[in-house]
Parts: C-alpha cells; sequence; structure tokens
C-alpha cells in the first residue's frame, strides 16, 4: 500500500505512535487555539482519519528566519509530530537534494498532488521589472509562485514578508516587493505574519487544516482569528502598571528596572495582534516586553515605517517640521494684510481723522 | 572598566506569579460543581480548559487545595509525560500535558468516570488484537 | 496607509498648519488694527492694575448674580479644569508632548484619567442641554456654537471609547480619536475657541479702561 493511501492514525500506528498522543497533540493546539477542550476527542479522531498532507514550502526573497523558527518550536515532542503529519515534498534549506534534482521534486510534488497540495510561502515577491530582483533556477518567484499556486488547494503565508511584503516592501521598496496575496486573488490565503513568525501558530494552521479540512476562521488581514484576535496590549502581563500610570521612560530607569509597562518608549502593544504575549518564543523562555523592550509590531502590516520603533505610540509622525514654520509666516503675513485692510476700513469710517 | 563593573540583575519574569486571587478560581469551581452534576446523571465527560484563562498563581493554588488529591496518579508516556490524578472528589480528574523538561503545555479539568489520555483506545486496542498472536505463535512447535 | 498612520502623519501635519496658520493671522490681525486713542485725562493712576483685577474679578459671578448664573460657571470650570487634565496629565497626552519638547512630567493613572474624561463629558452635556432649554439662550446660540460644542466633546467621547475598547479594533478607534483632535484643532482659530488666547487679553482690557475711567478701584 502506498503511504499516502493511509490515514495518518494507521501510519503513526506502524510507528508505534498511539492514540493517546493525538489526544495530546490535539489537547495542545486546541488550548493555543481556544478550542472548546470537549471537542479535543473528535478532533484528535477526525485528524487520526485525516490522510498525509502533501506540503511545498517556496523560500522567495526572505532570511530563512522564519524557517528558523518554525523549528524551534515550544514543545518539541509535540510539534514533532506534526512532521508525521505532512509530507514535507519541497524545502530548499531542509532538503538534501539541490540543483536540478530539487526542481524534479518540486515538478514530481505538483504533479502527484494537484489541486490537494498546501503551499507555504515564505519571503515577499518583487513586483518591479517582471519580479527580476529575485529569481532561482532562472525562473523569476513571480512566476514561481504563479505556476505554483494553480495547483494548491491553499497557500499560507507565513511571516510578515509573505504576508504584507516585510522588510523587502520598507520605504522606499527598490524590488516593489509585495505579499503573496497581492498577486494570487482566486485561492484561499492565510496570513501567519511576524518577524518571526510563531512557531505553535503554524502548527495550529496545519492542525485544523488537516483535521476540519478548511483554513482557519480568519480577520480582515486574513490572520487566523485564534491567534491574532487579541492585541499584545490586552494580554500584556505588564498590562496592570499602564492602567496604573506606572511607565518606563528610559531603558535603564527605576520602571524599567521594575517591569513597568514601556509605552513610553515606543511599545507597539496596543495596535499589534499577535500571540506572543501567551505562547511566548524559543519553547515558551521570553517574548520582546518580558525581555525589557517594547512591542516592535513585527505581524502588522509596515511596522518599520512608522518613525522609529521608540517613538509613543501616541506622539505625531511630524516627517520634517519646516511646514509649521512656513504656516507661522503664512499666518503673519495674512495677519498683516488684514490688519492694513481693518485699519483702511477704520479710517475709511473716522473720516481720516 | 572590566566586565565585572556590570551590575547584573536577574529579572524573576513575569508578575502573574502573584498569590492574589481573581475570583476566576471560584467561578471554575462553580463550573466543576455543574459539570459533576451533569455527569453523575449519566452524562458525557466535561472538560475544563485551564491554561487558556489568565488565572493567577494564587488562584490555581486555591483550585489545588479546594480539589485536593485522590486515590489515583498516573503517569503517561505519548509524546513526552503526561501526569493526571484524581482529585479528593471521585470523578474530577486533573490532567497535565507536560513537555519533556516537565514544563505544563496545557492543563485540564476533566469530569467523568476516566481521563480520556488515560483509556485504551479502541483503535489501538483493534491494532494489539492482530499483532498480540504473533507472542506466542513462534512459541508453539507444532506451527512450525 | 492604513488610518492610524494617516492620522499619526499627514492629517496631524495639515490640521497643526492651519492651527498655526489661523491663530498667527488671527492675533497679527488684531493686534495690528489701530489702537483706540482715549483722549480723556485718567481718573486714576495705574490702570494697569485695574488689567490684572479684571483677570481676577471675572473669574466668578458678580454675587447678586450667583443664583442665577453660578451653575453655569461650575458646569464651564469643570469643562475646562477637566480638559486641562486630561490634556496634561495623561500619559500618552504627556508624550505627544514631550516628542515635541523634549522632556517628561508627571502623569496621573489611567484610571484617574478616564474618571475625570467621564464627568468632563457629562458637563459638557449638562452645558449642551441648558442651551438647549433655556429660551434667551437658546436665541442668542448660532453655528459657532454648537460647532464648537461639537468639536470639543468629540475628542472626549472618542477617546473614552476608546480607552474603553469599544471599538471593533482599537487601532481604528485611536485613529477616530486623534481625527476628532484634529478637527478641533482646525476649527479652533475660526471659531469661539479662540476665547482660550483672547479671554485674558479682553478681560485685561476691560480691566484697565475701566480702570482709567476710576472703576474697577
Amino acid at each position: 500500500m502506498k503511504e499516502h493511501d493511509l490515514t495518518l492514525g494507521e501510519e503513526l500506528r506502524r510507528q508505534g505512535i498511539s492514540r493517546r498522543s493525538f489526544l495530546k497533540f490535539c489537547a495542545g493546539v486546541a488550548s493555543s487555539m481556544a478550542i472548546p477542550a470537549a471537542m479535543v476527542p473528535a478532533m484528535a479522531d477526525s485528524l487520526a482519519q485525516a490522510r498525509r498532507q502533501s506540503v511545498i514550502m517556496m523560500a522567495y526573497q526572505e532570511c530563512t528566519g522564519c524557517l528558523e523558527s518554525l523549528t524551534r518550536s515550544f514543545a518539541p515532542t509535540l510539534e514533532n509530530l506534526i512532521f508525521n503529519f505532512v509530507s514535507l515534498d519541497f524545502q530548499h534549506t531542509l532538503q538534501a537534494a539541490a540543483g536540478d534534482q530539487a526542481i524534479e521534486a518540486i515538478q514530481t510534488a505538483m504533479e502527484e498532488n494537484w489541486g490537494k497540495y498546501l503551499l507555504l510561502v515564505d519571503g515577499s515577491i518583487p513586483l518591479k521589472d517582471d519580479g527580476i530582483y529575485s529569481v532561482s533556477h532562472g525562473q523569476s518567484h513571480l512566476d514561481s509562485l504563479r505556476e505554483l499556486s494553480e495547483g494548491a488547494a491553499a497557500i499560507v503565508s507565513i511571516g510578515t514578508c509573505a504576508s504584507f511584503g516585510g522588510v523587502g516592501a520598507a520605504n522606499p521598496n527598490p524590488t516593489g516587493a509585495v505579499g503573496v496575496d497581492q498577486i494570487i486573488t482566486d485561492k484561499p490565503i492565510l496570513n501567519v505574519p511576524g518577524c518571526p513568525p510563531m512557531p505553535e501558530v503554524m502548527t495550529g494552521v496545519l492542525t485544523s487544516f488537516l483535521a476540519f479540512g478548511a483554513l482557519p476562521e480568519v480577520d480582515r488581514l486574513k490572520r487566523p482569528k485564534a491567534f491574532f484576535a487579541d492585541t499584545i496590549h490586552d494580554r500584556c502581563y505588564r498590562r496592570t502598571f499602564y492602567d496604573q500610570g506606572k511607565f518606563a521612560y528610559s531603558f535603564d530607569d527605576e520602571g524599567a528596572r521594575k517591569g513597568w509597562c514601556l509605552y513610553p518608549l515606543g511599545c507597539k502593544g496596543p495596535i499589534t495582534h499577535n500571540a506572543c504575549a501567551t505562547l511566548k518564543f524559543n519553547q515558551g523562555v521570553s517574548w520582546p516586553i518580558q525581555s525589557g523592550h517594547g512591542c516592535i509590531g513585527c505581524s502588522e502590516p509596515d511596522f518599520w515605517d512608522k518613525e522609529g520603533f521608540y517613538k509613543p505610540l501616541s506622539a505625531g509622525q511630524w516627517g520634517t517640521a519646516e511646514g509649521i514654520a512656513i504656516a507661522a509666516a503664512a499666518g503673519v503675513a495674512l495677519g498683516a494684510a488684514s490688519a492694513v485692510m481693518s485699519r483702511r476700513n477704520q479710517d475709511k469710517i473716522s473720516g481720516g481723522k | 572598566m572590566s566586565l565585572k563593573d556590570i551590575a547584573v540583575k536577574l529579572d524573576s519574569g513575569p508578575v502573574p506569579g502573584s498569590s492574589e486571587t481573581t475570583g476566576l478560581a471560584v467561578a471554575l469551581l462553580r463550573e466543576v460543581a455543574d459539570h459533576l452534576n451533569t455527569v453523575s446523571q449519566g452524562g458525557d465527560r466535561q472538560v475544563v480548559e485551564l491554561t487558556n484563562l489568565p488565572l493567577s498563581d494564587g488562584d490555581l493554588q486555591l483550585l489545588e487545595e479546594k480539589l485536593g488529591r485522590g486515590e489515583v496518579e498516573a503517569r503517561i508516556n505519548a509524546a513526552g509525560p503526561t501526569e493526571v490524578f484524581e482529585t479528593a472528589y471521585p470523578g474530577v480528574w486533573w490532567v497535565k500535558y507536560l513537555g519533556e523538561d516537565d514544563r505544563v503545555i496545557t492543563q485540564q479539568l476533566e469530569i467523568g468516570t476516566v481521563p480520556m489520555i488515560l483509556e485504551a483506545h479502541r483503535e489501538d486496542i483493534q491494532a494489539s488484537a492482530r499483532q498480540f498472536p504473533s507472542t506466542f505463535d513462534e512459541l508453539d512447535p507444532k506451527q512450525q | 496607509m492604513t488610518l492610524l498612520d494617516f492620522a499619526r502623519g499627514p492629517a496631524m501635519q495639515i490640521a497643526i498648519i492651519i492651527f498655526v496658520v489661523g491663530i498667527v493671522w488671527r492675533l497679527v490681525g488684531v493686534w495690528a488694527l489701530r489702537q483706540k486713542k482715549d483722549l480723556s485725562e485718567p481718573r486714576q493712576k495705574g490702570a494697569w492694575i485695574g488689567g490684572i483685577k479684571g483677570l481676577f474679578v471675572h473669574a466668578w459671578p458678580y454675587k447678586p448674580f450667583v443664583p442665577k448664573v453660578g451653575t453655569q460657571y461650575i458646569v464651564g470650570y469643570v469643562i475646562h479644569l477637566g480638559l486641562f487634565i486630561v490634556l496634561i496629565f495623561g500619559t500618552p497626552h504627556m508624550l505627544f508632548f514631550a516628542d515635541i519638547v523634549g522632556f517628561t512630567w508627571w502623569t496621573l493613572p489611567g484610571g484617574v484619567i478616564t474618571a475625570v474624561a467621564v464627568i468632563t463629558t457629562l458637563a459638557l452635556f449638562i452645558a449642551l442641554i441648558k442651551r438647549l432649554v433655556n429660551p434667551v439662550q437658546r436665541m442668542i446660540s448660532n453655528f459657532d456654537d454648537y460647532a464648537t460644542w461639537f468639536v470639543t466633546t468629540a475628542p472626549f467621547v472618542t477617546g473614552l471609547m476608546t480607552t474603553m475598547g469599544m471599538w471593533p479594533h482599537y487601532e481604528t478607534g485611536l485613529a477616530i480619536h486623534l481625527l476628532s483632535v484634529w478637527l478641533l484643532l482646525i476649527y479652533f482659530p475660526f471659531g469661539k475657541l479662540m476665547h482660550s488666547f483672547w479671554f485674558v487679553v479682553s478681560r485685561y482690557t476691560t480691566g484697565s479702561r475701566f480702570a482709567r475711567r476710576g472703576g474697577m478701584a
């Protein structure tokens, strides 16, 4: 029997992985996605009934940080299971094959799973000059994405670059970089932004795709609501200090040492939707605010183009302040002009006396 | 100036470790009471997720205090360790799904006859039914 | 560009430019007017003392009028003090100014600011109701009065809604709050809000003129 014909349950039992592991895995995923715990057995059941999912992961204009994050998840024993659930048919950094062999691997995976494979994209795609600024194996990433998305069941954009254009699209965006959903419009697309994105989100998305046969519910930026519904500020353990008016005003003052709110130091927590306040990074070790640095808003579009990470959210973006000086000068001129007119009027009324 | 001149201060980390209770613990206990009624009248197993809730350490302590320890304790090895114990109230189970370093990944209160992670599942039993004869087949001289 | 980026950037710049042009225009325009010559001999020396006195005397109604207009004054003080406290001692507000002036100052906890803002908003609504119910006040009110009330109340309402998380998205709420403040700034120089510049000048002028004629002693 071919590997793809077995259900995940059958296949994993052959490897000595029991149904209990499925249950535990689903309990972990359900907890991180706020799925009611009562649904866990049903979820484990349908996951066991699912077939191994073919996954093609493409790296475009990117830094491999997303992959680094995804392979360092919060509970290795549990997360490793996900690699049993999917057949990662192409990932150029992880696979042994290179050159023509690697390209053949993509072609084979595409042909065998046409219409069924999940396409994961990491990195932005340049549009300028026909996408010539990002090319692999003689093919522009723009063409590669168009070709691969045609046979995909769904696309998951991993990281802020693939989701919204990322650092490649930062002002002045020399390569005309954009995110996947600005190019592909006829496929279900899910964004998992973050710089880097959280591995638990990836696990949750893959699991619910396998167990429920569909991508999870998303917000207006196509991010899974289960992880991106709340802001960092809403879930921050330093939130009480914000409410009490206890703030850090420099990175080495009393407030900073006592772990008070970092709002004055430019924390973008209130406008950033992500799950790291509760799930944390590096196997639950820490996350930016716990390490004493404000949120930089890495899961939001254009987060680097907001006049600095250290400018408080309530402060204005001035650009150049020249306009104000010109405005003052214009005001003086207008005022003088209207005074002259008024004086003439005064003279007229008083008859020149 | 050398490295020694730079004072190092270890931050004890997040503050949710406050010993104050938030009232959530009491709400949870009420929920458990409801579930116990359901299950005692023959209803399905009920699960209360603890990890998602903003419980303080004080809340968890209060829960542990009120629920107590019962007759059963078990440690399961499937995709890493899992700890299960029955509370002082039969039918109320505390299930802790752990990572390799015994860090809690998620924990739940289960109300039912036996926690689902503890049961042997039908599919696994079917597999062992198929495989089991091989344990004595090779010992049986007639078969050879 | 998101709505918030627009509100924090271009919208703010345009609003402040209009605000500065308008304020300078009106201040210069009035101060450059020909002063009325008073040819009479002053009845007493030191008209300026009367001017200073005028600043304070008019801060509270003449005693016989207290029963009639006292409430109005109290409501007025609540609104103005509330506005001042929220604007200067709300941390996010202080940080906006700190970004311009380069130093920070002591602020109040968010809960206190919220409470003050609620009281101020209530006072603003009481002021509006009084204006609508009292026939004389209604008769002397024009578009400017209602527009002034609206642009003053809007930042309070939007700010409170943002703090209390009543918008579907905090970032949208924050953007709307900022835009409502920019609306206030744009309207400011051209309506009755200019009284925040003129009240000192006009009270001093009235006081000193009265003093010259022998009043305000």
